[in-house]
């Protein structure tokens, strides 16, 4: 049987950027300038950190910490923290996307482009593309969603202002939706550890330490869920 | 806080979220992505991650507060039927969700 083939190269990145994939992220940029007018955030300071963040956890966690008062030290620890996951997802997708002779400058564009769902996709697509369309692939569809994102944000911050409150409501829980489908779809075990343990521990200490709950309970959950992991694991093997 | 302070933090937070995939460029040849550390890190991110959204939904502050609990699981219920019943359609899955917690608060 032959391989399914796809098309690489901007045009095709763009083509994808607009279709169903670039949607829903495109919503959730949405959603996330609702909530960050209804957090107190300003306009310009929404609009700047999609753009500049490009990462929706954490910029969930910087407006969910700045409306809680946490202080900047903490603000700036949770973001690092949240964002650590970015290296293990660019260090899996470089040697996909690379090419033969890649230009470094674009190499580093890329990375910023790299959230969960531009990564996704291009783990997905970028396999089955001739090498050296890849990475132009990568950066036509992640450019065209942070653009469109970042102005979105804009259009959420907006709306906010003139749609009804229970409107604003569905904009802002779109994105607890969105992830907690993305959750139930997890088969890795030890993410399916991770996030369990998050979910339950997570409003618990926040009731305790609300400033301080996010980073808890992650280390918390996932080291307890790294080890869970690793003890099945090794359990497996000596039952073999 | 200042308005001023906040750029910084925009700022902060670019440098501190570049950091790991500027790095994930340079060491992306020279790093085996299988590692146990890598795993611990997705495990805590994820777990963050899932600590965020449940307190979106089980203690949520702003303006999810005014929506009641019962109102906000049958959202998440009826997205995550949709979700099933629709071979997995993100779209249909996010619109009923949505949709139903928005009827429920209507006036």
């Amino acid at each position: 049987m032959e391989e399914e083939q796809l098309e690489g190269g901007w045009i095709a990145g763009i083509r994808v950027a607009l279709g169903v994939q670039g949607m829903i992220i495109l919503t959730t940029c949405l959603g996330y300038g609702a909530l960050a007018r209804e957090t107190g955030l300003g306009a310009w300071v929404a609009i700047a950190s999609t753009g500049i963040i490009w990462a929706l956890p954490s910029q969930l966690v910087f407006a969910e910490l700045y409306l809680v008062s946490a202080s900047g030290a903490a603000i700036l620890f949770a973001v690092m923290v949240t964002n650590m996951r970015f290296l293990p997802m660019v260090v899996s997708l470089m040697p996909i996307i690379r090419g033969r002779s890649p230009k470094r400058w674009q190499l580093f564009l890329a990375a910023q482009f790299v959230a969960v769902t531009p990564w996704a996709v291009a783990m997905r697509d970028c396999p089955k593309m001739p090498e050296d369309d890849r990475l132009s692939y990568m950066i036509g569809m992640g450019g065209t969603l942070w653009l469109f994102g970042t102005a979105l944000t804009g259009v959420g911050y907006l709306m906010a202002s003139t749609l009804p409150s229970y409107i604003n409501l569905g904009l802002v829980f779109l994105i607890a939706i969105y992830w907690m489908l993305l959750f139930i779809d997890i088969r890795q075990r030890e993410i399916l550890f991770a996030v369990v343990l998050g979910a339950i521990f997570g409003p618990l200490i926040y009731l305790e330490l609300p400033q301080w709950s996010l980073m808890l309970t992650g280390f918390i959950g996932g080291t307890i869920a790294f080890f869970a992991d690793e003890y099945f694991t090794r359990r497996e093997l000596d039952n073999d | 806080m200042t308005e001023q302070l906040l750029w910084w933090l925009i700022l902060g937070s670019f440098c501190v979220t570049y950091l790991w995939r500027g790095m994930g460029v340079v060491i992306s040849s020279r790093v085996e992505t299988g590692s146990l550390i890598f795993k611990w890190v997705s495990c805590v991110a994820y777990a963050m991650l899932a600590a965020l959204v449940s307190r979106m939904i089980f203690l949520p502050a702003g303006p999810l507060e005014a929506t009641q609990l019962y109102e906000r699981l049958l959202a998440c219920g009826v997205a995550a039927l949709v979700y099933f019943l629709f071979k997995k359609n993100l779209i249909a899955a996010l619109v009923s969700g949505v949709t139903t917690i928005i009827l429920l608060n209507m006036p």
